[in-house]
């Protein structure tokens, strides 16, 4: 049985300490590659950016370890990460090819921990394997890899996106190459903890069982996380655009230092039935939104059904209710003529900015395209879904604002929680998986790995460390099983045996479950002493309740107060 | 001695190793790419592209040319398009109530690259092996341009 130390007794001894070691979770890169081939390609290689290795395979795997370093040393496990690596042939084309894919080999529920290491947060709960070791304290699943890399070996061939290749440099430098570390950060990411495994398609969870993902993911339709929702409820989640968001505190707080002020929104300001937030499509023509925008009355501009549109309110002719429209913010349907003539149409009646409702299902909103110099009002798009809840309301009267709010960060909702990716029609490979493509700066997590991300997976550039602090991985500099925030010590003395100032009491140092050992006991000990008497007395009382609760002899007692009788401290 | 002291857990028992699936199923589709764009407090634009998709093909495996799939290939691809099968996953109950699953390959996420015809390539990220393949194989379309009506 673990020796147990009343927390109260040392409450005073236990201040923490901000822990300044780098977090580590060893990575390591498995070449399942064949000789000669792949990781074992012995083509001699020059360097590049940082990449030294002699041959092309050689700097293959070091641009492999490479990522997986910047997440090991984000990340803190004491059990092994393995990736089983391969460069295969994957599809290609001469304009398409499969880089390569990564992912969890396991999932893992219910698993125990080794104490103080905390086990699985919540029952019933799929989590990563890696992420299952971490937390568990000990291997899961002895000998088998946690994750499952393969990568084109062919890329750049003629016939496999002619001339793009793997940017095999550690800089991040790759012109026009493909950043071979780049790649690999965000499909680890996905592999370690940021991705779920319910259908988005039909809701279906493996085992009828959430994952520790979906317990993140708020709808806000619904106010409900995917985890409370039937397999229905997360289908329909899984496309309702612009309103799934991450809870997770860390993401949250990272949000404001991460993504950019200002996004462009329709906010209805009354009536109260409808008020809040909706998302739009920018307009390619016209002045853009600005900040504070355009606050008026939404009226539903009318015009007549005729050989130019054959509805009363697709504005394709002279609106016949300009009386109304102007001053105010003109409602118009999409369909049938373009975007430029609905605006101008409205524009010469007066109004003062233009909203089209989509005619077809689907989000989130996209744009209003077409150019003409003479637009001088600012448009945008919402969806039909969102363009049906505000006419509906027209009766009683609908008062918005059209503007860059830059209270909403760019990938946030109002309340600052980061929005996930769920376009309408679901996109089975990256819906929900992702964030919101909205998000700028671009983020390593986005559903398009964009040329401009940089090799940082944490703030003030990227919010995927913190996302994985949401799932689990919490932080434990020295890998004990207990969290920083949490911990007696952050970065526990190890030793084996109790020595103080050189003096090996030979006792053995002994670990407790708040995550200090007796070392750290003594030195917080000798941290709070003001002179050498003091510190003396505090070591004498420390191992006094440490003989009480039979975790030391008395003889080892008397070796470490004799050790620390003679240490010149302070 | 800090091991002495720690539980040590029952070890886990090993599973089957994976099977490899999916080969030469690749699809294509005619619809027309969407278009994202985003907007900065400054006012600066982002466009991104962004697929969806569509008609299914198969390449030959001898011809190497793209011919209509057989039925099974058209049944792995619509697996690829709805997503992976949860139902299909297999799951071990391990001592101490800890219940493991294997993943399927297509459960991975994978990455597809296309090169525009601007010259510049899109990366983007999907679930699964036969969706990557559909998504790699599709022909290069015309730029993407913003809807005007």
């Amino acid at each position: 049985m673990h020796p147990r130390i009343s927390s109260a007794l040392f409450l005073v001894l236990c201040a923490a300490v901000a822990g300044s070691a780098v977090a580590q979770a060893q990575i390591t890169i498995v070449n399942g590659n064949a000789p000669g081939v792949g990781f074992n390609d012995p083509t001699p290689a020059a360097p590049v950016g940082g990449n030294a290795g002699a041959s092309l395979g050689e700097q293959r795997l070091i641009a492999f370890q490479h990522a997986a370093n910047i997440w090991g040393s984000a990340l803190a496990s004491n059990v092994e990460i393995q990736v089983l690596a391969t460069f295969e042939p994957l599809t290609c084309t001469v304009t398409g090819a499969v880089l390569g894919s990564a992912g969890t080999l396991f999932i893992f529920s219910d698993f125990p921990g080794d104490p103080p290491f905390p086990g699985a947060e919540f029952p019933n709960t799929w989590y990563h394997s890696a992420l299952a070791d971490k937390r568990a304290g000990f291997e899961l699943n002895p000998g088998q890899p946690d994750l499952r890399a393969r990568f084109n070996v062919n890329l750049g061939a003629p016939n496999c996106l002619a001339g793009v290749g793997w940017y095999l440099g550690l800089d991040n430098n790759h012109g026009t190459q493909i950043d071979l570390v780049t790649v690999l950060l965000h499909e680890f990411a996905h592999g370690l903890g940021f991705s779920q495994f319910a259908s988005v398609t039909t809701g279906a969870q493996i085992l009828d069982q959430t994952d520790v993902y979906g317990r993140r993911l708020l709808d806000l339709t619904t106010n409900q996380t995917w985890d409370q929702m039937t397999n229905a409820e997360r289908a329909a989640s899984a496309i309702n655009s612009r309103r799934v968001v991450w809870t997770g505190e860390a993401v949250t707080h990272a949000v404001p230092g991460v993504l950019s002020e200002g996004t462009p929104l329709l906010r209805v300001n009354s009536p109260a039935a409808i008020a809040g937030n909706y998302a739009v499509g920018a307009a390619a023509f016209g002045p853009p939104l600005s900040s504070p925008g355009i606050t008026g009355n939404v009226v539903l501009a009318l015009d007549p059904a005729d050989a130019a549109g054959p509805s009363t309110t697709d504005a394709c002719s002279a609106i016949t209710n300009a009386a109304a429209v102007a001053g105010r913010i003109a409602l118009v349907d999409r369909g049938t003529c373009g975007f430029v003539l609905k605006v101008k149409n409205a524009q010469n009646a007066g109004a003062v900015a233009v909203i089209v409702a989509d005619n077809a299902a689907g989000g989130p909103p996209g744009g209003l395209g077409g150019a003409d110099p003479t637009i001088v009002i600012p448009s945008v798009r919402i969806t039909l879904a969102d363009g049906n809840l505000v006419k509906a309301q027209l009766g009683s009267g609908v008062n918005a604002t059209l503007s860059v709010d830059v209270n909403v960060r760019a990938g946030a909702d109002a309340l600052g929680r980061a929005l996930m990716n769920a376009p309408n029609p679901v996109q089975p490979g990256s819906s929900i998986s992702h964030w919101d493509p909205i998000a700028f700066p671009n983020q390593l997590m986005e559903p398009a790995i964009n040329a401009d991300l940089t090799h940082s997976v944490q703030a003030p550039q990227d919010l995927t460390l913190a996302e994985m602090r949401d799932v689990g991985w919490f932080a434990d500099a020295d890998r004990d099983g207990v969290a920083d925030g949490q911990d007696c010590e952050a970065n526990s003395d190890f030793t084996p045996t109790v020595v103080i100032a050189g003096c090996n009491s030979g006792v053995p140092n002994t670990f407790f479950l708040d995550g200090c050992t007796i070392s750290d006991l003594i030195g917080h000990i000798a941290e709070a002493a003001r002179n050498h008497g003091a510190f003396v007395s505090g070591v004498a009382h420390l191992t006094n309740s440490l003989k009480k609760q039979g975790v030391i002899s008395g003889s080892q007692k008397g070796r470490i107060q004799s050790c620390a009788a003679g240490a010149p401290i302070p | 001695m800090r091991a002495d002291l720690r539980i040590r857990a029952t070890a886990a028992r090993r599973v089957l190793a994976l099977a490899a699936v999916v080969a030469c199923i690749v699809g294509y589709s005619s619809a027309a790419s969407a278009q994202e764009t985003k907007q900065t407090k400054e006012g600066e634009e982002v466009k991104k592209a962004r697929f969806s998709a569509g008609q299914k093909a198969a390449v030959d495996p001898q011809t190497k040319k793209l011919r209509a799939p057989t039925r099974d290939e058209a049944a792995a691809l619509d697996e690829g398009a709805r997503g992976p099968a949860v139902e299909s996953v297999r799951t071990v109950q391990l001592p101490g109530g800890t219940v493991m699953a294997e993943l399927p390959e297509e459960f991975m996420d994978a990455t597809v690259v296309r090169l525009n015809p601007d010259g510049t390539v899109a990366a983007t990220c999907l679930r699964g092996a036969a969706a990557a393949a559909a998504l790699a194989a599709k022909p290069v379309e015309p730029a993407p341009v913003l809807e005007e009506k």
